[in-house]
Protein backbone atom coordinates (compact mmCIF):
# COMPACT_ATOMS: atom_id res chain seq x y z
CA UNK A 1 0.00 0.00 0.00
CA UNK A 2 2.66 1.88 1.29
CA UNK A 3 4.42 2.37 -2.71
CA UNK A 4 0.73 3.22 -4.32
CA UNK A 5 0.64 6.52 -2.10
CA UNK A 6 2.35 9.68 -3.88
CA UNK A 7 5.78 10.67 -3.48
CA UNK A 8 5.74 13.33 -0.74
CA UNK A 9 6.17 17.00 -1.94
CA UNK A 10 9.63 18.50 -0.35
CA UNK A 11 8.55 21.49 0.64
CA UNK A 12 10.97 24.20 -0.71
CA UNK A 13 13.49 26.09 1.25
CA UNK A 14 16.93 27.07 0.74
CA UNK A 15 18.54 23.86 -0.96
CA UNK A 16 21.44 24.52 -0.54
CA UNK A 17 22.92 24.26 3.27
CA UNK A 18 26.37 25.63 2.39
CA UNK A 19 25.02 28.35 0.92
CA UNK A 20 22.57 28.44 3.36
CA UNK A 21 25.48 28.66 6.28
CA UNK A 22 27.30 31.05 4.17
CA UNK A 23 24.49 33.22 4.12
CA UNK A 24 23.42 32.98 7.48
CA UNK A 25 26.51 35.33 8.37
CA UNK A 26 25.04 38.32 6.34
CA UNK A 27 21.36 38.28 8.27
CA UNK A 28 21.00 40.99 10.66
CA UNK A 29 18.39 41.70 13.24
CA UNK A 30 16.90 44.93 13.56
CA UNK A 31 19.22 45.91 16.99
CA UNK A 32 22.00 45.30 14.08
CA UNK A 33 20.55 48.35 12.18
CA UNK A 34 20.69 50.44 14.48
CA UNK A 35 24.35 49.76 14.78
CA UNK A 36 25.65 49.96 11.38
CA UNK A 37 28.93 52.33 10.77
CA UNK A 38 26.46 54.91 8.94
CA UNK A 39 24.61 54.87 12.69
CA UNK A 40 27.30 54.96 14.71
CA UNK A 41 28.65 58.19 12.65
CA UNK A 42 25.67 59.79 13.12
CA UNK A 43 23.68 58.92 10.12
CA UNK A 44 19.87 58.95 10.96
CA UNK A 45 17.74 55.42 10.24
CA UNK A 46 16.05 57.21 7.89
CA UNK A 47 18.46 58.54 6.08
CA UNK A 48 19.74 56.10 5.30
CA UNK A 49 17.16 53.68 4.03
CA UNK A 50 16.50 56.29 1.93
CA UNK A 51 20.07 56.63 0.45
CA UNK A 52 19.75 52.46 0.43
CA UNK A 53 16.29 53.28 -1.62
CA UNK A 54 18.40 55.96 -4.06
CA UNK A 55 20.81 53.47 -4.48
CA UNK A 56 18.99 50.74 -5.57
CA UNK A 57 16.88 52.96 -7.76
CA UNK A 58 20.05 53.74 -9.50
CA UNK A 59 20.83 50.18 -10.39
CA UNK A 60 17.96 49.48 -11.86
CA UNK A 61 17.70 52.24 -13.97
CA UNK A 62 20.90 51.53 -15.16
CA UNK A 63 20.13 47.95 -15.30
CA UNK A 64 17.57 48.81 -17.60
CA UNK A 65 19.69 50.87 -19.56
CA UNK A 66 22.12 47.97 -20.55
CA UNK A 67 19.61 45.41 -20.08
CA UNK A 68 20.92 43.21 -17.90
CA UNK A 69 18.80 40.24 -16.14
CA UNK A 70 16.95 41.02 -13.52
CA UNK A 71 18.98 38.59 -11.38
CA UNK A 72 21.83 40.27 -12.06
CA UNK A 73 20.44 43.54 -10.68
CA UNK A 74 18.96 41.78 -7.83
CA UNK A 75 22.41 40.34 -6.89
CA UNK A 76 24.01 44.38 -7.12
CA UNK A 77 21.25 45.28 -4.46
CA UNK A 78 22.30 42.67 -2.12
CA UNK A 79 25.92 43.31 -2.58
CA UNK A 80 25.10 46.69 -2.08
CA UNK A 81 23.10 46.16 1.72
CA UNK A 82 25.39 44.03 2.16
CA UNK A 83 28.43 46.63 1.71
CA UNK A 84 26.49 49.27 3.32
CA UNK A 85 26.51 47.33 6.71
CA UNK A 86 30.28 47.52 7.05
CA UNK A 87 31.10 50.86 5.60
CA UNK A 88 29.83 54.07 7.03
CA UNK A 89 28.76 56.53 4.11
CA UNK A 90 30.64 58.86 5.91
CA UNK A 91 33.72 56.91 4.85
CA UNK A 92 35.64 56.78 7.84
CA UNK A 93 38.20 54.53 6.26
CA UNK A 94 40.79 56.85 4.91
CA UNK A 95 43.17 54.14 5.19
CA UNK A 96 41.52 52.06 1.98
CA UNK A 97 42.57 54.69 -0.01
CA UNK A 98 39.21 55.71 -0.70
CA UNK A 99 37.58 58.35 1.51
CA UNK A 100 33.95 59.23 0.70
CA UNK A 101 32.23 56.71 -1.18
CA UNK A 102 29.36 58.32 -2.71
CA UNK A 103 26.07 56.14 -2.63
CA UNK A 104 25.53 56.41 -6.32
CA UNK A 105 29.08 55.08 -6.86
CA UNK A 106 28.52 52.37 -4.07
CA UNK A 107 25.73 51.15 -6.47
CA UNK A 108 27.65 51.37 -9.61
CA UNK A 109 30.33 49.85 -8.02
CA UNK A 110 28.14 46.76 -6.58
CA UNK A 111 26.67 46.11 -10.63
CA UNK A 112 29.73 45.63 -11.76
CA UNK A 113 31.01 43.46 -9.30
CA UNK A 114 27.46 41.65 -9.99
CA UNK A 115 27.40 41.89 -13.91
CA UNK A 116 30.92 40.07 -13.88
CA UNK A 117 29.67 37.38 -11.26
CA UNK A 118 27.15 36.58 -13.42
CA UNK A 119 28.41 36.56 -16.50
CA UNK A 120 26.39 38.97 -18.05
CA UNK A 121 29.31 40.90 -19.62
CA UNK A 122 29.04 44.29 -20.95
CA UNK A 123 31.84 46.83 -21.95
CA UNK A 124 33.27 48.88 -19.34
CA UNK A 125 32.59 51.76 -22.05
CA UNK A 126 28.78 51.43 -22.49
CA UNK A 127 28.35 50.79 -18.10
CA UNK A 128 30.57 53.52 -17.86
CA UNK A 129 28.35 55.77 -20.22
CA UNK A 130 25.32 54.39 -18.63
CA UNK A 131 26.19 55.53 -15.33
CA UNK A 132 27.28 58.98 -16.35
CA UNK A 133 23.53 58.97 -18.04
CA UNK A 134 21.49 57.90 -14.78
CA UNK A 135 23.90 59.89 -12.79
CA UNK A 136 22.90 63.13 -14.73
CA UNK A 137 19.43 61.85 -15.18
CA UNK A 138 19.27 62.90 -19.02
CA UNK A 139 18.78 59.22 -20.33
CA UNK A 140 20.07 60.46 -24.19
CA UNK A 141 23.35 62.09 -22.90
CA UNK A 142 26.15 62.01 -24.88
CA UNK A 143 28.69 60.73 -23.15
CA UNK A 144 32.48 61.80 -24.68
CA UNK A 145 34.83 59.09 -24.08
CA UNK A 146 37.58 61.86 -23.40
CA UNK A 147 35.08 64.02 -20.99
CA UNK A 148 36.08 64.38 -17.91
CA UNK A 149 32.66 62.92 -16.28
CA UNK A 150 33.35 60.12 -17.72
CA UNK A 151 37.25 59.28 -16.63
CA UNK A 152 35.86 60.39 -13.20
CA UNK A 153 33.21 57.56 -12.89
CA UNK A 154 36.10 54.95 -14.53
CA UNK A 155 38.55 55.46 -12.20
CA UNK A 156 35.91 55.87 -9.04
CA UNK A 157 34.53 52.43 -10.22
CA UNK A 158 37.72 50.96 -10.93
CA UNK A 159 39.42 52.19 -7.97
CA UNK A 160 36.44 51.17 -5.37
CA UNK A 161 36.25 47.76 -6.56
CA UNK A 162 38.57 46.30 -4.82
CA UNK A 163 37.83 48.04 -1.60
CA UNK A 164 33.78 46.91 -2.11
CA UNK A 165 35.62 43.04 -2.62
CA UNK A 166 37.30 43.26 0.37
CA UNK A 167 34.13 44.63 2.50
CA UNK A 168 32.19 41.97 1.02
CA UNK A 169 34.43 39.13 1.93
CA UNK A 170 33.96 37.62 -1.58
CA UNK A 171 31.08 36.39 -0.36
CA UNK A 172 29.97 36.74 -3.59
CA UNK A 173 27.68 34.00 -4.36
CA UNK A 174 24.00 35.06 -3.44
CA UNK A 175 20.66 33.05 -4.12
CA UNK A 176 18.84 34.29 -6.20
CA UNK A 177 15.10 35.04 -5.30
CA UNK A 178 13.57 33.66 -8.62
CA UNK A 179 15.22 30.32 -7.74
CA UNK A 180 12.91 30.56 -4.28
CA UNK A 181 10.24 31.40 -6.75
CA UNK A 182 10.82 28.41 -9.11
CA UNK A 183 11.29 26.10 -6.24
CA UNK A 184 7.63 27.25 -4.91
CA UNK A 185 6.13 27.42 -8.47
CA UNK A 186 7.18 23.53 -8.99
CA UNK A 187 5.78 23.08 -5.76
CA UNK A 188 2.56 24.33 -6.00
CA UNK A 189 2.44 22.45 -9.66
CA UNK A 190 2.17 25.59 -11.50
CA UNK A 191 5.48 25.70 -12.84
CA UNK A 192 4.55 24.98 -16.36
CA UNK A 193 2.60 28.07 -16.65
CA UNK A 194 4.09 30.38 -18.92
CA UNK A 195 2.56 33.55 -18.44
CA UNK A 196 2.48 33.25 -14.79
CA UNK A 197 6.49 32.48 -14.94
CA UNK A 198 6.69 35.55 -17.25
CA UNK A 199 4.72 37.89 -14.91
CA UNK A 200 6.74 37.28 -11.98
CA UNK A 201 9.83 37.17 -13.48
CA UNK A 202 9.62 40.84 -14.26
CA UNK B 1 52.41 39.69 0.50
CA UNK B 2 55.25 40.24 2.65
CA UNK B 3 54.49 36.89 4.85
CA UNK B 4 54.87 34.68 1.59
CA UNK B 5 58.76 34.10 0.23
CA UNK B 6 58.68 32.90 -3.80
CA UNK B 7 60.78 30.19 -4.08
CA UNK B 8 60.35 28.37 -7.50
CA UNK B 9 58.36 29.25 -10.11
CA UNK B 10 56.18 26.19 -11.30
CA UNK B 11 56.96 25.16 -14.64
CA UNK B 12 53.75 26.16 -16.04
CA UNK B 13 50.99 28.71 -15.12
CA UNK B 14 47.89 26.53 -14.19
CA UNK B 15 48.81 27.25 -10.23
CA UNK B 16 50.73 30.42 -10.39
CA UNK B 17 54.30 30.27 -7.63
CA UNK B 18 55.43 27.94 -5.33
CA UNK B 19 55.91 30.11 -2.20
CA UNK B 20 56.75 29.37 1.07
CA UNK B 21 55.25 31.37 4.27
CA UNK B 22 57.25 33.15 6.38
CA UNK B 23 55.52 32.68 9.82
CA UNK B 24 54.98 29.07 9.36
CA UNK B 25 58.33 28.54 7.61
CA UNK B 26 57.25 24.15 7.16
CA UNK B 27 54.12 25.35 4.83
CA UNK B 28 54.74 25.59 1.65
CA UNK B 29 51.76 27.48 -0.76
CA UNK B 30 50.87 27.98 -4.01
CA UNK B 31 50.47 31.59 -5.43
CA UNK B 32 48.41 32.15 -8.29
CA UNK B 33 48.05 35.33 -9.32
CA UNK B 34 45.36 37.59 -10.80
CA UNK B 35 46.68 41.26 -12.33
CA UNK B 36 44.39 44.27 -12.09
CA UNK B 37 43.57 45.36 -15.31
CA UNK B 38 42.92 49.08 -14.27
CA UNK B 39 42.57 49.73 -18.39
CA UNK B 40 40.20 47.52 -18.73
CA UNK B 41 38.07 46.11 -16.48
CA UNK B 42 39.27 45.83 -13.07
CA UNK B 43 39.34 42.17 -11.19
CA UNK B 44 39.31 39.74 -13.69
CA UNK B 45 35.97 38.07 -12.93
CA UNK B 46 37.56 34.62 -13.23
CA UNK B 47 39.50 35.44 -10.12
CA UNK B 48 36.33 36.41 -8.66
CA UNK B 49 34.30 33.65 -9.44
CA UNK B 50 37.08 30.93 -8.37
CA UNK B 51 37.86 32.85 -5.15
CA UNK B 52 33.91 33.17 -4.24
CA UNK B 53 33.29 29.32 -5.25
CA UNK B 54 36.56 27.93 -3.78
CA UNK B 55 35.55 29.84 -0.34
CA UNK B 56 32.34 27.54 0.04
CA UNK B 57 33.68 24.50 -0.84
CA UNK B 58 35.39 21.71 1.85
CA UNK B 59 36.67 18.66 0.19
CA UNK B 60 38.91 16.29 0.03
CA UNK B 61 39.04 16.05 -3.85
CA UNK B 62 39.24 20.08 -3.80
CA UNK B 63 42.20 22.40 -3.48
CA UNK B 64 41.93 24.71 -0.84
CA UNK B 65 41.70 28.07 -0.67
CA UNK B 66 43.97 29.15 2.35
CA UNK B 67 44.07 33.31 1.63
CA UNK B 68 43.57 35.86 -0.55
CA UNK B 69 46.37 39.23 -0.63
CA UNK B 70 45.56 41.93 -2.46
CA UNK B 71 48.82 43.89 -3.40
CA UNK B 72 49.28 46.94 -4.94
CA UNK B 73 48.03 46.04 -8.60
CA UNK B 74 47.73 42.43 -8.17
CA UNK B 75 45.36 39.79 -6.46
CA UNK B 76 47.10 36.98 -4.92
CA UNK B 77 44.86 33.44 -4.22
CA UNK B 78 47.06 31.43 -2.00
CA UNK B 79 46.49 27.91 -2.34
CA UNK B 80 47.80 24.22 -0.91
CA UNK B 81 50.44 23.30 -2.71
CA UNK B 82 50.20 19.72 -4.64
CA UNK B 83 53.40 18.39 -7.02
CA UNK B 84 51.77 18.34 -9.95
CA UNK B 85 48.73 17.72 -12.44
CA UNK B 86 47.42 14.95 -13.66
CA UNK B 87 48.88 15.52 -17.22
CA UNK B 88 52.30 15.95 -16.33
CA UNK B 89 51.71 12.64 -14.36
CA UNK B 90 51.02 10.52 -17.45
CA UNK B 91 54.13 12.02 -19.08
CA UNK B 92 55.99 11.24 -15.93
CA UNK B 93 55.56 7.81 -16.34
CA UNK B 94 57.73 5.07 -18.11
CA UNK B 95 58.03 4.69 -21.89
CA UNK B 96 57.13 1.02 -21.19
CA UNK B 97 53.70 2.28 -19.40
CA UNK B 98 52.96 4.55 -22.45
CA UNK B 99 54.26 7.93 -20.79
CA UNK B 100 56.89 10.06 -21.88
CA UNK B 101 59.66 9.40 -18.86
CA UNK B 102 59.58 12.95 -18.21
CA UNK B 103 61.44 13.72 -15.05
CA UNK B 104 59.17 14.37 -11.78
CA UNK B 105 59.29 16.87 -9.22
CA UNK B 106 61.70 15.75 -6.19
CA UNK B 107 59.14 15.52 -3.84
CA UNK B 108 57.67 12.15 -5.40
CA UNK B 109 59.95 9.59 -3.45
CA UNK B 110 58.50 6.42 -5.09
CA UNK B 111 56.62 6.32 -8.66
CA UNK B 112 52.92 5.65 -8.03
CA UNK B 113 52.59 4.58 -10.96
CA UNK B 114 49.53 4.11 -13.24
CA UNK B 115 47.74 0.85 -13.27
CA UNK B 116 44.31 -0.58 -13.83
CA UNK B 117 43.96 0.19 -9.39
CA UNK B 118 45.60 3.73 -9.78
CA UNK B 119 43.19 4.78 -12.29
CA UNK B 120 40.33 3.49 -10.73
CA UNK B 121 41.71 5.38 -7.28
CA UNK B 122 42.15 8.44 -9.32
CA UNK B 123 38.39 8.00 -11.33
CA UNK B 124 36.91 7.41 -7.78
CA UNK B 125 37.95 10.85 -6.12
CA UNK B 126 37.73 12.57 -8.96
CA UNK B 127 34.16 11.53 -9.31
CA UNK B 128 33.46 11.97 -5.96
CA UNK B 129 35.06 16.20 -5.94
CA UNK B 130 33.00 16.27 -9.03
CA UNK B 131 29.81 14.91 -7.00
CA UNK B 132 30.64 16.92 -4.48
CA UNK B 133 30.28 20.33 -7.17
CA UNK B 134 27.48 19.40 -8.27
CA UNK B 135 25.56 18.70 -5.19
CA UNK B 136 26.81 22.36 -3.94
CA UNK B 137 24.95 23.20 -7.90
CA UNK B 138 28.52 24.69 -9.23
CA UNK B 139 29.55 23.21 -12.44
CA UNK B 140 33.05 23.35 -12.98
CA UNK B 141 33.42 23.92 -16.70
CA UNK B 142 37.25 23.41 -17.67
CA UNK B 143 38.27 19.47 -16.29
CA UNK B 144 40.44 18.47 -17.87
CA UNK B 145 44.34 16.69 -16.67
CA UNK B 146 45.82 20.09 -16.14
CA UNK B 147 43.51 21.47 -13.92
CA UNK B 148 43.55 17.71 -11.99
CA UNK B 149 46.10 18.25 -9.41
CA UNK B 150 48.06 15.38 -7.63
CA UNK B 151 50.17 15.15 -4.57
CA UNK B 152 52.62 12.83 -3.56
CA UNK B 153 50.35 9.82 -1.71
CA UNK B 154 48.30 9.98 -5.01
CA UNK B 155 45.61 12.22 -3.96
CA UNK B 156 43.64 13.92 -6.74
CA UNK B 157 42.04 17.18 -6.09
CA UNK B 158 40.13 19.93 -8.42
CA UNK B 159 41.53 22.96 -9.13
CA UNK B 160 41.05 26.11 -11.28
CA UNK B 161 37.67 26.98 -10.60
CA UNK B 162 38.41 30.32 -12.91
CA UNK B 163 35.61 28.74 -15.02
CA UNK B 164 33.07 27.54 -12.77
CA UNK B 165 29.52 29.08 -12.24
CA UNK B 166 27.24 28.38 -9.83
CA UNK B 167 23.85 27.01 -11.87
CA UNK B 168 21.32 29.74 -11.42
CA UNK B 169 17.44 29.18 -12.24
CA UNK B 170 15.78 30.28 -14.34
CA UNK B 171 18.67 28.64 -16.31
CA UNK B 172 19.98 31.02 -18.97
CA UNK B 173 22.44 30.49 -21.27
CA UNK B 174 25.66 30.86 -20.31
CA UNK B 175 29.14 31.04 -22.32
CA UNK B 176 30.15 28.65 -24.78
CA UNK B 177 33.92 29.37 -24.92
CA UNK B 178 34.08 26.31 -22.20
CA UNK B 179 35.97 23.82 -21.27
CA UNK B 180 39.51 23.30 -23.20
CA UNK B 181 38.12 21.24 -26.88
CA UNK B 182 39.32 18.12 -26.07
CA UNK B 183 36.77 17.33 -23.21
CA UNK B 184 34.26 19.54 -24.67
CA UNK B 185 30.95 17.84 -25.05
CA UNK B 186 28.82 17.30 -28.10
CA UNK B 187 26.11 19.48 -26.76
CA UNK B 188 28.21 22.37 -26.55
CA UNK B 189 29.93 21.50 -29.54
CA UNK B 190 26.59 22.03 -31.08
CA UNK B 191 26.08 25.20 -30.27
CA UNK B 192 23.25 23.77 -27.29
CA UNK B 193 21.56 27.31 -25.70
CA UNK B 194 21.74 25.62 -22.02
CA UNK B 195 23.92 23.24 -20.41
CA UNK B 196 24.16 21.74 -17.16
CA UNK B 197 26.40 19.50 -15.00
CA UNK B 198 26.43 16.51 -17.89
CA UNK B 199 29.02 18.92 -19.47
CA UNK B 200 31.52 18.24 -16.45
CA UNK B 201 30.40 14.49 -16.96
CA UNK B 202 31.54 14.57 -20.80
CA UNK B 203 34.97 15.68 -19.29
CA UNK B 204 35.19 12.91 -16.77
CA UNK B 205 34.39 10.16 -19.47
CA UNK B 206 37.25 11.80 -21.50
CA UNK B 207 39.63 11.94 -18.70
CA UNK B 208 38.97 8.35 -17.75
CA UNK B 209 39.99 7.22 -21.31
CA UNK B 210 42.88 9.16 -21.50
CA UNK B 211 43.89 7.81 -17.97
CA UNK B 212 43.58 4.36 -19.40
CA UNK B 213 45.51 4.62 -22.94
CA UNK B 214 48.03 7.90 -21.57
CA UNK B 215 46.41 9.28 -25.33
CA UNK B 216 43.38 12.14 -25.27
CA UNK B 217 40.81 10.51 -26.66
CA UNK B 218 39.40 13.21 -28.53
CA UNK B 219 42.18 15.61 -29.45
CA UNK B 220 40.55 17.95 -32.42
CA UNK B 221 42.67 20.71 -33.63
CA UNK B 222 39.44 22.93 -34.22
CA UNK B 223 35.47 22.26 -32.99
CA UNK B 224 34.81 20.67 -36.59
CA UNK B 225 37.50 18.19 -36.13
CA UNK B 226 36.92 17.84 -32.54
CA UNK B 227 33.13 17.18 -33.53
CA UNK B 228 34.13 14.39 -36.46
CA UNK B 229 36.37 12.96 -34.33
CA UNK B 230 33.59 12.39 -31.75
CA UNK B 231 31.26 10.91 -34.50
CA UNK B 232 33.95 9.05 -35.44
CA UNK B 233 34.30 7.24 -32.85
CA UNK B 234 30.91 6.98 -31.57
CA UNK B 235 29.01 7.09 -34.66
CA UNK B 236 27.14 9.87 -35.67
CA UNK B 237 23.71 10.86 -33.36
CA UNK B 238 20.78 10.61 -34.48
CA UNK B 239 17.20 11.01 -33.60
CA UNK B 240 16.90 7.76 -31.86
CA UNK B 241 20.36 7.73 -29.41
CA UNK B 242 19.73 11.47 -28.74
CA UNK B 243 16.46 12.89 -28.77
CA UNK B 244 16.25 16.24 -29.92
CA UNK B 245 19.84 16.93 -31.86
CA UNK B 246 18.73 17.74 -34.85
CA UNK B 247 17.51 21.13 -33.15
CA UNK B 248 20.63 21.96 -32.29
CA UNK B 249 22.21 25.34 -33.65
CA UNK B 250 25.18 23.81 -34.94
CA UNK B 251 23.52 20.54 -36.51
CA UNK B 252 24.06 19.66 -40.36
CA UNK B 253 21.96 17.27 -42.47
CA UNK B 254 24.91 17.06 -43.93
CA UNK B 255 27.05 15.48 -42.07
CA UNK B 256 28.28 12.64 -42.63
CA UNK B 257 26.92 9.48 -41.12
CA UNK B 258 29.44 7.65 -39.19
CA UNK B 259 28.35 4.30 -37.44
CA UNK B 260 30.24 2.90 -34.40
CA UNK B 261 32.85 0.66 -35.07
CA UNK B 262 34.44 -0.26 -32.13
CA UNK B 263 32.61 -1.16 -29.44
CA UNK B 264 35.48 -0.76 -26.89
CA UNK B 265 36.83 2.76 -27.00
CA UNK B 266 39.94 1.01 -23.85
CA UNK B 267 41.12 -2.45 -25.08
CA UNK B 268 42.38 -4.06 -21.92
CA UNK B 269 40.10 -2.13 -19.96
CA UNK B 270 37.62 -4.66 -17.33
CA UNK B 271 34.47 -5.12 -19.13
CA UNK B 272 32.41 -2.73 -15.71
CA UNK B 273 35.13 -0.01 -16.42
CA UNK B 274 34.23 0.15 -20.62
CA UNK B 275 30.47 0.43 -19.48
CA UNK B 276 31.35 3.58 -16.61
CA UNK B 277 32.89 5.11 -19.88
CA UNK B 278 29.88 4.34 -22.21
CA UNK B 279 27.66 5.72 -19.51
CA UNK B 280 30.01 8.60 -19.48
CA UNK B 281 30.40 9.27 -23.02
CA UNK B 282 26.46 8.85 -23.68
CA UNK B 283 25.39 11.58 -26.51
CA UNK B 284 22.20 12.34 -24.67
CA UNK B 285 23.30 14.90 -22.15
CA UNK B 286 19.74 13.93 -19.92
CA UNK B 287 20.35 9.95 -19.98
CA UNK B 288 24.18 10.85 -19.24
CA UNK B 289 25.56 9.17 -15.97
CA UNK B 290 25.37 11.75 -13.30
CA UNK B 291 28.42 12.14 -10.74
CA UNK B 292 26.28 10.25 -8.13
CA UNK B 293 25.03 7.43 -10.53
CA UNK B 294 28.70 7.51 -11.30
CA UNK B 295 30.07 6.49 -7.78
CA UNK B 296 27.72 4.03 -7.57
CA UNK B 297 28.49 2.33 -10.21
CA UNK B 298 29.65 -1.31 -10.00
CA UNK B 299 32.99 -0.16 -11.59
CA UNK B 300 33.66 0.57 -7.83
CA UNK B 301 32.71 -2.76 -6.29
CA UNK B 302 32.84 -1.79 -3.05
CA UNK B 303 31.76 2.13 -3.24
CA UNK B 304 33.64 4.74 -4.69
CA UNK B 305 35.08 5.64 -0.79
CA UNK B 306 36.66 2.93 -1.04
CA UNK B 307 38.97 3.37 -3.69
CA UNK B 308 38.94 7.25 -3.42
CA UNK B 309 41.16 6.65 -0.30
CA UNK B 310 38.68 7.89 2.25
CA UNK B 311 37.87 4.72 4.07
CA UNK B 312 41.30 2.70 4.25
CA UNK B 313 40.95 -1.03 2.89
CA UNK B 314 42.15 -3.34 6.51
Amino acid sequence: MASSAPPKRRIPGLPNPVLEAEQQKWLFTEEEFDRTPSRIDKIERGKEDYIRHRAVEFIWQVSVMLKMPPQTSMTATVYMHRFLMRYSLMGQYPEMGSDLMHPKVIAAVALFVAFKVDEAMRRMKDFVIACCRVAMKQPNLIVDEQSKDYWKWRDLILQNESVMLEYLCFDLQVESPYRILWDYSVFLGVGDNRALRHSTYS
Amino acid sequence: MENYQRFEKSAEGAYGYKARELKYPNRIVALKKARFNREGDGVPATAMREISLLKEMKHPNIVKLLNIVQARHNLYLVMEFLDMDLKKYIDSLPVSEGGRARPIPNGFRTRLGLDEAMVKKFMAQLLEGVHYCHSHRILHRDLRPQSLLIDRDGTLKLADFGLAQAIRIPLRGYSHQIVALWYRSPEILLGGPQYSTSVDMWSVGAIFAEMCTRQPLFPGDSEIDEIFQIFRLLGTPDEENWPGVTAYPDYKATFPKWKRVRTILVPGLESAGCELLDALLEYDPATRLSAKQACLHHYFRNGSSYYSGRIHPR
